[in-house]
């Protein structure tokens, strides 16, 4: 059995009101009884509920890795509070006793063995036959294909439209019938283009400084613009070929709308075998745009320095199911890690993992792989922005001699003396360059910083928000 | 400079952008930037690629102007986002950083609510703030500048806990940021932060305080002020404070004053407590409790009222008022200096020309001052004045009479006084006997649930009687201890005619039931049954234990009721409540419903 402490547990709950729940029935003595099995992997108890019958749940630690939660309460939140409420006894130091296993859970347990066993047993026989590519229906894929092509020509043409007539004509009459073409788009197979130009709508319906709503369509606009237009041509391309493989260069099908399965990233070769990866940092947002919330993650692979993003996307309506993510603090080791196609800072994903408790070491190692000339990285954060298509803030992580103020405010100064100038992006929602007075001269000298570029076209100016800091000891997260 | 014409090009693309590209041909600003762009062409290519697009553009019909538009300023775009500018003006010099050394480990899914709970605006948010208290999770680094912000909050008792529980949590770790933020032309949150710094700080602060202190906003003075009344150096501010225009000011300067005790302090309090108007010095003179400066203000008491039998009208009055500063002044003290305090106070009470309704106030200020003191004289001068046949006498001379006599003899001494129920002191009386019991009744089952019972043996068991013939059926609760025959006909009988909800009905009940009458459940369950569902709102304490204490045979009869009830929420509770009954442990069921209350109480909580 894993070592349960409290923090564990909380990684397990699927959200912040989990973990109260669940540490309240701890706290109102709700488990009248509480065992566990003589190997120590099952840990199992009754829970008052509401009811007459007491909720009986348990934890089994089989499979250490991946543990199963069982629970008789009719809670579709998974694991349930009486589920993490028998963890939390644990970890706050619960007398368990002693008990053999419950029948019904020893029938489970061989179930689940016997269902392993099967699964291995396919996959060995699957092994000797080498895995037959997967068929793809052509005939449907062409069809596919038109469809799509005929969305984005209906993007083109609402692109071109809005900006004949100009964003200063967009009332509401306009955002209306932009907002039933997105509606149309949607039987086109372009999830990633509607969504795209429903945040558009939303920036056409925010109230405020009219000036910065017109910068932000304008480069809307573009990016929608250039999305047609790049798509259009890669897929009159594909149509014409179906055997053509798919774009891994760029994100363009993501942006187009594709979820990329784990067997395609498979098929494409997309798999890195053995990977660590530690978190530099963490931020959950709503989308309204696309309805989403997105827990997004950046990670440093302790391989070989590469920055990597995890992105998990929680639509609203199914968020309440739905684990909600949280900041990792522990070294995450998976042996397949999948990488989607994409330029700098791709993104990134795993099935299963296990955690190690990160050391002074794995710090060290992120640190030294920090950029260290500020016109180098400079030269390329410009040279993914020029893209009409990438991502506008890449994410770096730089070192630097020190933290310098002037009167413009903060800046990074590497070791050639070239300076970064720091900002704080109003989409992170938080400010990190208050904290940077408070900092110790330890942490201010020396060190290396997760930054997130962003150029602001109005003034023209690349400047970078500080995310986390890096020293050889520890993380200190600024942002979250 | 080549990037300016991109950004001027940059400007014009953006106006036609929100004026439409419709208007784009031939346009003036843009024609007149192609020569620049085209000599730069020359050795750039790419300027030559953004001339040749924005001549396409001016030369597009209106159909094709928007595709023209948008592929000029594509290019303009990824032109410009090479070109970004990362120089500072000045000088840069290195951040010499606070030093705080806080870890930056909450994780998100804890540290998020509570920052936007002290960021946001909206409900729940103490709530939130309280449970990342409870579990530890407030105490990093990226929450300090949210926590000292949250001083500000409007809904005050976030800043108040944010001063109380969570700044003072921080220790020093918040003490630069309290800095940075502080601004003593500010507000009340401004008065927070001083007086935060000053509890890290201590004396090291002293200086900002008295900074604050003479040229702060109000708010920050009154803060400021209030540290200060631990330096009895400060004296000379703090006397030169007290004469200040603003009365808050004036007020936290006597305090101060108090605080500190010297005699130029003390005195500066007796002049202001015996200069005209000015009552605010009394609860500071009271909270220092000086000797020398009650002294003081009783040979000063005694003056007035000198003043106050021979003066004219107007003096009058204006000794009337001094007297009365005096009294409230030695409120609270009377016990402890009881030496000095009797013999002024007697002569205040034993004065005739002062015992008149115009003093009222006065008189009963003195009167508690009496009861304060404990002493045999004390309550025998109060006993006396209270036989006087002064209304407002009467309440202090019976609870002086209380302490002293036995039950029987008080019983004797005020029974015979009352007589009815209607005139002033008889009301005085009645409102003493209620007071008494609340104070001295011990039950604390009684009081979380109901009314008070009087504690047996302290109390002549006639009254209960007398309750019966003034029929005050309040008191009458308050008295049963047993089912005489006499308070069963009474209570019953008044039952009788009652409806749920009635003056008193819940408490008679209640008393029936404590006392044992075997017939309750039936009474109860008769009045019930008479139309009760129909102004029954909710459960509260009382109903709660009389339906405990219910013997279980009565369950059908009580869930037929139940069905009865109007309101949902009522109704699922009582059903829950007979369940309960219903399932409690036999043993519970036997004494009288007793055992079965101790068993729900402890299920309750």
């Amino acid at each position: 059995m894993p070592n349960i402490t409290e923090a564990y547990v909380d990684s397990l709950a699927p959200n912040a009101g989990a973990i109260k729940n669940g540490r309240d029935l701890v706290k109102k003595n709700s488990f009248p009884l509480l065992n566990e099995s003589p190997d120590g992997t099952l840990l199992f108890g009754e829970c008052k509920g509401s009811g007459k019958e007491p909720y009986r749940c348990s934890v089994d630690f089989v499979n250490e890795a991946s543990p199963v939660f069982r629970c008789s309460c009719p809670s579709r939140q998974f694991p349930c509070k009486h589920a993490l409420g028998l963890l939390y006894a644990r970890a706050m130091g619960s007398p368990f006793t002693a008990a053999a296993v419950p029948p019904d859970i020893a029938d489970k347990r061989d179930k689940a063995e016997k269902r392993e066993e099967k699964k291995k047993d396919a996959a060995a026989s699957e092994g000797e036959a080498p895995a037959a590519k997967r068929k793809v229906n052509k005939s449907a894929l062409v069809k596919k294909i038109a469809s799509q092509l005929e969305g984005l020509r209906l993007l083109e043409k609402l692109v071109q439209q809005v900006v004949q007539s100009g964003l200063g004509s967009v009332d509401k009459k306009t955002v209306r019938m932009i907002e039933d073409q997105a509606k149309q788009l949607g039987n086109h197979y372009i999830p990633g283009v509607q969504a795209k130009l429903r945040e558009f709508i939303h920036t056409m319906q925010a109230e405020g400084d009219r000036e910065a709503i017109y910068s932000r369509a304008l480069e809307q606009l573009l990016f929608l613009h250039s999305l047609a237009k790049k798509g259009v041509s890669y897929l009159t391309k594909r149509m014409e070929d179906p055997e053509l493989p798919m774009e891994t260069d760029s994100s363009l099908e993501e942006q187009l709308g594709h979820a990329w399965q784990l067997a395609e990233l498979r098929e494409y070769g997309r798999v890195q075998p053995n990977v660590e990866l530690l978190q530099l940092s963490f931020l959950s947002y709503a989308d309204a745009a696309r309805g989403e919330f997105v827990d997004a993650g950046w990670w440093a692979d302790l391989g070989d320095g590469t920055i990597r993003s995890t992105r998990h996307l929680r639509p609203f309506r199914a968020a309440r199911a739905l684990k909600e993510e949280d900041t990792v603090r522990a070294v995450v080791r998976t042996e397949e890690l999948f990488v989607y196609p994409g330029e700098a800072g791709a993104r990134v994903r795993w099935e299963s993992s296990t955690q190690r408790d990160a050391h002074e070491g794995d710090f060290s190692k992120v640190k030294a792989t920090a950029a260290s000339s500020y016109a180098d990285v400079v030269k390329q954060v410009k040279n993914i922005i020029k893209n009409p298509l990438a991502d506008k803030t890449p994410v770096m992580l730089v070192a630097y001699r020190s933290i310098d103020e002037t009167a413009d405010g903060f800046c990074l100064r590497d070791a050639q003396g070239k300076l970064l100038p720091i900002t704080d992006l109003a989409s992170n929602g938080r400010k990190t360059s208050s904290l940077i007075a408070l900092l110790g001269e330890k942490e201010l000298r020396d060190q290396a910083a997760l930054v997130m570029f962003s150029h602001r076209l109005d003034d023209n100016r690349l400047s970078a928000q500080l995310m986390s800091i890096v020293t050889d000891s520890r993380i200190i997260r600024l942002l979250y | 400079m080549s990037i300016d014409i991109l950004f001027e090009l940059q400007q014009e693309t953006r106006r036609l952008f929100i004026a439409g590209s419709a208007l784009a041909a031939n346009d003036l600003r843009i024609n007149k930037l192609l020569p620049g762009l085209k000599k730069l062409g020359e050795t750039a290519p790419v300027f030559g690629r953004l001339a040749t697009a924005a001549e396409e553009l001016l030369a597009a019909s209106r159909e094709d102007s928007a595709a023209k538009l948008l592929e000029l300023s594509t290019l303009l775009v990824a032109v410009l986002y090479t070109q970004g500018k990362t120089d500072m003006a000045g000088e840069p010099q290195p951040v010499q950083g606070a030093g705080v050394d806080l870890a930056t480990d909450a994780p998100f899914r804890k540290l998020h609510p509570f920052i936007e709970a002290l960021t946001t605006k909206g409900q729940g948010r103490l709530e939130q703030i309280r449970t990342s208290f409870e579990d530890g999770s407030f105490l990093d680094l990226r929450a300090l500048p949210a926590v000292c912000a949250a001083l500000e909050d409007s809904y005050s008792e976030i800043a108040d806990f944010a001063q109380d529980k969570l700044v003072p949590a921080f220790g020093a770790s918040a003490v630069p940021v309290l800095q940075s933020q502080l601004d003593l032309q500010g507000g009340k949150a401004d008065g927070r932060r001083l007086l935060l710094l000053h509890r890290q700080l201590g004396t090291s602060m002293l200086e900002l305080a008295v900074e604050g202190a003479s040229s702060g906003s109000p708010e920050v003075k009154v803060a400021a002020i209030s540290i200060l009344g631990a330096y009895p150096e400060q004296e000379p501010l703090l006397l030169a404070l007290s004469r200040e225009k603003r009365k808050d000011v004036r007020a936290a300067a006597f305090a101060s004053l108090a605080s500190i005790g010297t005699t130029p302090a003390l005195d500066r309090l007796y002049e202001a407590a015996v200069a005209k108007d000015d009552a605010m010095a009394v609860e500071p003179i009271r909270q220092s409790g000086s000797p020398q400066l009650l002294e003081r203000l009783i040979r000063h008491g005694e003056q007035a009222l000198s003043d106050y039998l021979n003066g004219e009208a107007k003096q009058k009055a204006e000794a009337s008022e001094q007297l009365l500063i005096v009294l409230q002044a030695l409120e609270g003290a009377g016990k402890q200096m009881a030496a000095v305090v009797y013999p002024f106070v007697h002569k205040l009470l034993s004065t005739p020309a002062y015992v008149v309704p115009e003093t009222e106030n006065a008189q009963e200020a003195a009167a508690g001052l009496l009861l304060e003191m404990e002493t045999p004289e004390a309550d025998r001068l109060a006993i006396e004045l209270g036989n006087g046949g002064l209304a407002p006498f009467v309440r202090y001379g019976f609870k002086a009479a209380f302490r002293r006599l036995s039950p029987t003899e008080l019983y004797e001494l005020y029974a015979g006084q009352l007589t009815g129920t209607k005139s002033k002191a008889a009301k005085e009386l009645l409102a003493a006997v209620r007071e008494v019991v609340y104070r001295d009744g011990n039950d604390e089952d009684e009081r979380k649930y109901g009314e008070p019972i009087v504690r047996e043996g302290a109390w002549d068991p006639r009254w209960v009687s007398l309750w019966i013939r003034l029929d005050q059926p309040g008191l009458v609760c308050m008295f049963a201890l047993r089912a005489d025959k006499e308070i069963v006909s009474y209570l019953t009988g008044k039952l009788r005619e009652a409806k749920w909800g009635g003056n008193q009905v819940a408490d008679m009940l209640a008393t029936l039931f404590r006392i044992r009458y075997k017939e309750a459940p039936e009474r109860f369950m008769e009045l019930l049954e008479r139309g009760a569902a129909r102004n029954m709102y909710y459960m509260h304490g009382q109903l709660r234990r009389i339906v405990a204490s219910m013997p279980k045979s009565y369950v059908p009869r009580l869930r037929a009721f139940g069905e009865q009830l109007t309101y949902e929420s009522l109704r699922s509770e009582w059903m829950t409540l007979i369940e309960d009954i219903e399932q409690a442990p036999e043993a519970a069921d036997e004494d009288n419903g007793r055992g079965l209350w101790g068993w729900l109480k402890s299920k309750m909580s």
